[in-house]
């Protein structure tokens, strides 16, 4: 397997269990807290967690050079808030993003804790069944006080959707989930996918 | 999303949300207002109750859930998760809890204890709750009872971090021992751990708890917190710490940050350097014994 650097931004939230997943794969990451770790990595996840929270501890230097990144062509997959913190725009509160992926979404739009919930299978998009591995048909979504996606613009292609609405995004390098690939058992599509991505990107 | 369940698929959201809140900061609120501040603060949740442990410790009296109007106003008032406290054994404060739409329940012994023999069956809810532990037998006891999550019981409203750095130094060392055993002295492990057998094979096996150990019980600094964080809590809660000491929102922030870098001491140093006056603390040896109330609970 090629060997590459990838950081799992661990300010706070499911970092522990993106590292955990991708260890299975015999991917070893950094965690990643300085603007400066985030200096020659092959890719970043973003993971979930309090985008508000999140949000707060992103500080500007470490923002310029997360988006320098971006622009280079980095390999990005974000999940949950990750997802809100990348997204163009933000509902209910609106609150500031990076602006990585022309999406519209919504916090908490599927109600709180006690909705949480995993949907064992999501349907999969012409998109997706190109770009996802799927030998087994059907795709889990482990759901937790997850944003919605309420509109999809320019070229953002919908790769799995749930209840009508898109839950996985892609817009060039960055890969954008609404749920929790690293709470699935064994390795979720959506990881594999990703560490293609990081592959295609270093060729 | 369908609201049916009381399953596996059940416990694995509950135990991803407390995932969720590694690394951040839980603070202790009784109103709406305080609840923002928190929210602003960079927060990843807030625990609403009556009284601060501080105050209860002072006024006496029995300690309850919040008022159902007080939960709502902070419910309506912050997005991140709305946490709150129940009495141990309380288990219709802990259905209207979860009628409320509370994200995560505290059976806690900060409140006045409702059952002094019985914790609450919480495999019987579909909200998560959090309890609060001493050592290792304790965290798998209330695990046994379906707790998503578990935190020290430190002692709460001291404003003094000695008894959570013990709990917590405790249950880890407890655990390491574990890992040492063979599989034929787990049997009595477990008798004198008085927990389950399938969870003491389990973090035997795999050398930490089922779900996630946070701190709690005496914070009272950013350094308190990173204190908790470098001896291997994933995340802190902080009671009276916040809105009893003089610079509330800074000093919320200041934690926020410390719990992010807590290997990074010059961040900490930084956070830390335009402080106030923390909370006052208290001395656990001049507390009875029969005041102290991580003595509650089993």
């Amino acid at each position: 397997m090629v060997k590459f650097a990838l950081g799992v931004l661990a300010f706070q939230g499911g970092f522990e269990k993106h590292r955990e997943k991708l260890a299975e794969l015999n991917v070893k990451t950094l965690l990643v807290k300085k603007q400066e770790e985030l200096n020659s990595l092959d890719g970043l996840v973003i993971p979930g967690g309090e985008s508000s929270t999140l949000l707060k501890l992103l500080d500007d230097d470490f923002r310029i050079r997360l988006v320098e990144l971006f622009e280079a062509g980095l390999p990005i997959l974000t999940t949950c808030a990750g997802t809100i913190i990348v997204a163009n725009r933000v509902n209910s509160p609106v609150q500031e993003s990076l602006n990585f992926i022309n999406i519209s979404v919504e916090r908490n739009s599927y109600g709180r804790q006690v909705n949480s919930q995993v949907i064992s299978n999501l349907k999969i998009n012409v998109a997706g069944q190109k770009l996802l591995k799927t030998e087994n048909q059907n795709i889990e979504g482990v759901f937790i006080r997850a944003p919605r996606i309420t509109s999809i613009g320019g070229k953002v292609e919908s790769l799995l959707e749930f209840d009508g609405d898109p839950v996985l995004v892609k817009e060039g390098n960055v890969l954008s989930a609404t749920f929790h690939p690293e709470l699935s058992s064994g390795v979720h599509p959506v990881i594999s996918l990703f560490v293609e991505m990081i592959q295609k990107a270093k060729n | 999303m369908s609201s049916n369940g009381k399953n596996g698929s059940n416990l694995r959201v509950n135990v991803g949300l407390a995932e969720m809140l590694k690394g951040g900061v839980i603070m202790d609120v009784i109103n709406a207002e305080q609840a923002k501040i928190a929210q602003d603060a960079g927060a990843v949740a807030v625990m609403a109750l009556e009284r601060v442990p501080a105050d209860i410790r002072k006024q006496g009296g029995v300690a309850r859930m919040s008022s159902v109007e007080v939960l709502e106003e902070i419910i309506a008032a912050v997005n991140i998760p709305v946490m709150a406290k129940v009495r141990i054994g309380h288990f219709v404060e802990a259905q209207l809890l979860q009628e409320l739409g509370v994200d995560f329940i505290d059976e806690s012994e900060v409140l006045t204890p409702a059952d002094d023999e019985h914790h609450i069956d919480k495999f019987k809810f579909r909200v998560p709750f959090v309890c609060g532990a001493r050592n290792l037998g304790e965290a798998l006891r209330r695990i046994g009872e379906g707790a998503a999550m578990i935190r020290t019981k430190g002692e709460a409203g001291s404003g003094n971090i000695v008894e959570a750095v013990r709990h917590m130094r405790q249950l880890l060392g407890e655990i390491n021992k574990l890992t040492a055993l063979s599989q034929d002295e787990l049997f009595t492990a477990a008798k004198n751990l008085q927990a389950p057998l399938e969870l003491v094979q389990w973090v035997a096996r795999e050398g930490k708890l089922p779900v996630p150990n946070f701190a709690a019980g005496g914070v009272a600094t950013p350094a308190d917190a990173a204190l908790m964080m470098q001896l291997g809590a994933e995340t802190v809660f902080v009671g009276s710490g916040i809105f009893k000491s003089e610079d509330p929102q800074q000093r919320a922030e200041a934690t926020v940050q410390a719990v992010t870098h807590f290997q990074d001491a010059a961040k900490i140093l930084e956070v830390s350097k335009t402080l106030k006056e923390p909370m006052a603390g208290i001395e656990i040896g001049t507390i009875p014994k029969e005041e102290r109330l991580q003595e509650r609970g089993w």
